[in-house]
């Protein structure tokens, strides 16, 4: 399978499918297929019912994923100005993806997912959802804006805006946190909800939110 | 600050703090900041606005113009984006140099940087219903020395104009002028132009429009007494030199 970036404002990633060969991604960010690429449903398992029904429901996480099978060409969008990475995950390596930015990964990357808590104060309970692949294989992912990556050291921290991470390595920890803004009562009401991530891995930041309305 | 630019399609703006080193940025657009970078709150008042024209200024209905920026203390780096497409442009103020800066653009400025929000023009226009509204020019007016960070919607084209030039802009498209640039809002109509304030060149700081500017609008926008209008309306800025106009495409 090759997976090839369609570079432009709003990239697109072109993955080229030998027969029976089949990758899979969310459903609705197709822009093209060949007609000789046929569609299947891949089913999210993982967590039973509850857990199924929360990140679907709360998280917006899709039941099902899409699966392109070949032989032929398929090309796929997140509709969204920004950069894309292919990335080739090594035997086991981990890698965590902000929800909403995975564009394809190859049928034999097992799918998982991550929840990381918010903080908990009124109005951000809710943190959010990561798409977990493990290596090997190739996954495509899109980033909103432009692409900062980071290799942190063992227990180096950097912290970051919460909508601006894109990926992490399994073995960094994300934690959310509110940092005070300044002192007293006041600092506290009027605290940044921040992400902290500490190392060792590699780490990746999108210059936009993609959770902001009017993102692109 | 040691400030760069960080990326083409959204860029981040990447500012290196030396030890006890401060920077000022509107509230919630850190991208990322190292550990040892200490946050804390500044008030507007800490910097000499003082809580009633803050007050007048957010009164005014589309001001976004906060009560606090947030102040970094390094050493270390930090890194801020407005979530836009466009350039950011990294500028350094003379000791006394002035700018007026359309607000909502600004991204970070040295804390020897003076800081004054104000309103630089303001415009009427009707409605369907017939309903007279006003719009305002905000600006962030910053004084050297020291340097700021802003970003554009789009691209930045920049003039320098001299001792009596004149140029005219769109309302939308102006994003900063130096304090030497006379600005005055009015309206093309049909070729001919309309003062569309009742303040003439010059910055304004709020006052309605008073009846000569509500006479104006019945002129202008109104499309009523006096003005055979018949063809397109358009809020236009006119500027006289001397002095720097800067100009973003975008909206």
């Amino acid at each position: 399978m090759q997976l090839e970036d369609i570079k432009g404002l709003v990239p697109t990633v072109l993955a080229t499918l030998a027969p029976q060969e089949s990758i899979y991604c969310e459903h609705g960010i197709m822009l093209f297929k060949d007609p000789t690429v046929s569609v299947g449903r891949k089913t999210v398992q993982g967590g039973g019912l509850l857990k199924t029904m929360e990140r679907t429901t709360v998280g917006g996480i899709p039941f099902f994923l899409t699966e392109f099978i070949g032989p032929g060409q398929v090309g796929l969008s997140r509709d969204g100005v920004g950069e894309l990475r292919v990335i080739e995950l090594a035997p086991n390596e981990v890698l965590d993806v902000f929800e909403g930015s995975l564009l394809c990964a190859e049928a034999h990357v097992p799918y998982d997912m991550l929840y990381v808590k918010g903080t908990n104060r009124p109005g951000r309970i809710v943190g959010f959802w990561m798409d977990r692949l493990t290596g090997p294989g190739k996954i495509a992912l899109h980033g909103y804006g432009n692409i900062i990556s980071f290799t942190l050291a063992p227990q180096e921290v950097v912290t970051c805006d919460m909508g601006a991470l894109l990926y992490k390595s399994g073995s960094v920890q994300a934690v959310t946190k509110n940092l005070p803004f300044g002192s007293g009562l006041l600092g506290k009401l009027e605290s940044v909800e921040v992400l902290e991530l500490i190392g060792p891995g590699k780490v990746a930041l999108q210059s936009i939110d993609p959770r902001q309305p009017n993102h692109s | 600050m040691r400030a760069d630019t960080v990326g083409g399609i959204t860029p981040a703006v990447l500012v290196n703090l030396a030890p006890g080193e401060k920077i000022l940025a509107a509230h919630e657009i850190m991208l990322y900041k190292e550990p040892q970078i200490q946050l804390h709150r500044r008030t507007m008042k800490s910097l000499g606005v003082n809580t009633s024209h803050l007050m007048a200024m957010r009164g005014r209905g589309d001001s976004e113009e906060g009560y606090f920026f947030a102040e970094f203390e390094g050493p270390g780096h930090v890194s801020f984006s407005r979530d836009k497409g466009g350039e950011v442009r990294i500028q350094h103020l003379q000791p006394g140099e002035t700018i007026r800066l359309r607000s909502g653009h600004l991204m970070c400025f040295d804390e020897s940087v003076r800081y004054y929000p104000m309103v630089q023009g303001q415009w009427y226009t009707t409605n369907a219903n017939g309903d007279q509204e006003t719009h305002y020019l905000f600006a962030d007016e910053l004084t050297g020395p020291g340097t700021i960070v802003y970003q554009s919607h789009g691209n930045l084209l920049s003039f320098s104009l001299r001792p009596g030039e004149r140029m005219r802009t769109s309302v939308l498209g102006l994003l900063a002028t130096s304090n030497t640039v006379q600005l005055a809002i009015n309206w093309l109509i049909g070729g001919s132009t309309v003062s569309a304030s009742n303040r003439g060149f010059g910055s304004l700081m709020g006052g309605g429009g008073g009846l000569l500017g509500a006479a104006l609008q019945a002129a202008a926008g109104g499309g009523g007494a006096g003005v055979s209008s018949g063809g397109v309306q358009i809020p236009v800025i006119d500027l006289v030199g001397p002095g720097t106009v800067v100009v973003h495409s975008g909206v």
